[in-house]
């Protein structure tokens, strides 16, 4: 973070997320954790640290996020919305999941600056998750995405237990 | 388009993630979109459906459009992994001008 970016956040200008606890200036970031998967990290998303509970993650648009006409690419909107909403699945629901359909509406092209992702779980029922992610930048709101997601039994954790000694 | 799958599209699952997925499919609209219409176009909306895990292989995109408006375009794409439909995808494009 730079001096800059510590004014700012200071100074509290503008809510980037526009949600309940409402997210100001530049907020500061913190590791995307592994599981998000290589796709997302190599992407440059990171997470908004500080927010409790639910998931923020945060991407700096640059050139190589960029399509032809300079605008930040749908593919890369729609996967720091997917990130954020299958993050915020396993932090909630504690098993993973897989995305089985989504959708993405984009309001308004971004070219430069940071963008916001919030995830929100709208509904969980007999293994699927409905879920949205509010996307803004500098303020604006720039997409809405709205994703279904399969829950998966989560061998790790259930191998876990049997060597922690389940009979 | 194709797409050849390598370990930096999976994620931790080891699948590829649905996001490489989604790149793709909105490519090769996008590509579809531009060899016909012949002007500048960005996605608007686009929904996709997941039917199966990609483990590895070679990942097609095929596209056609279903709809060519004033201002609007309205395509699909079917993604197939080695003769195997993984993903079906319908978007909207914007013609910018």
């Amino acid at each position: 973070m730079s001096s800059d970016d510590s004014r700012q956040t200071r100074s509290r200008p503008r809510s980037l997320t526009g949600g309940r606890e409402a997210i100001s200036g530049r907020p500061p970031s913190a590791k995307l954790p592994s599981i998000a998967g290589a796709p997302s990290e190599l992407a440059g998303i990171e997470r908004v640290a500080g927010v409790e509970p639910g998931t923020v993650l945060r991407l700096e648009a640059g050139s190589n996020h960029l399509d032809q006409h300079g605008a930040v690419d749908a593919s890369v909107l729609f996967l720091l919305a997917d990130t954020a909403v299958a993050l915020e699945i396993l932090r909630s629901q504690r098993t993973d999941c897989t995305t089985a359909e989504a959708k993405i509406n984009i309001l308004r092209p971004v070219s430069s600056g940071l963008v916001v992702a919030r995830a929100r779980i709208l509904h969980v029922k007999d293994g699927l998750v409905v879920a949205e992610a509010s996307l803004r930048c500098e303020g604006r709101r720039v997409a809405e995405a709205l994703f279904t997601y399969a829950l998966l039994p989560s061998p790790k954790r259930e191998g876990a237990a049997a060597s922690a000694g389940s009979p | 388009m194709s797409l050849r799958v390598e370990e930096k599209h999976l994620n931790v699952a080891g699948v590829v993630h649905g996001g490489v997925t989604f790149a793709l499919a909105d490519s090769s609209i996008g590509y579809a979109i531009h060899s016909v219409v012949r002007r500048r176009s960005t996605t608007a909306e686009m929904k996709i459906n997941y039917l199966r895990p990609v483990v590895g292989g070679v990942m097609l995109s095929r596209s056609r459009i279903l709809r060519r408006g004033r201002t609007l375009v309205v395509a699909k794409a079917e993604v197939s992994c080695d003769g195997t439909m993984v993903a079906e995808a319908l978007a909207t494009f914007a013609l910018l001008d």
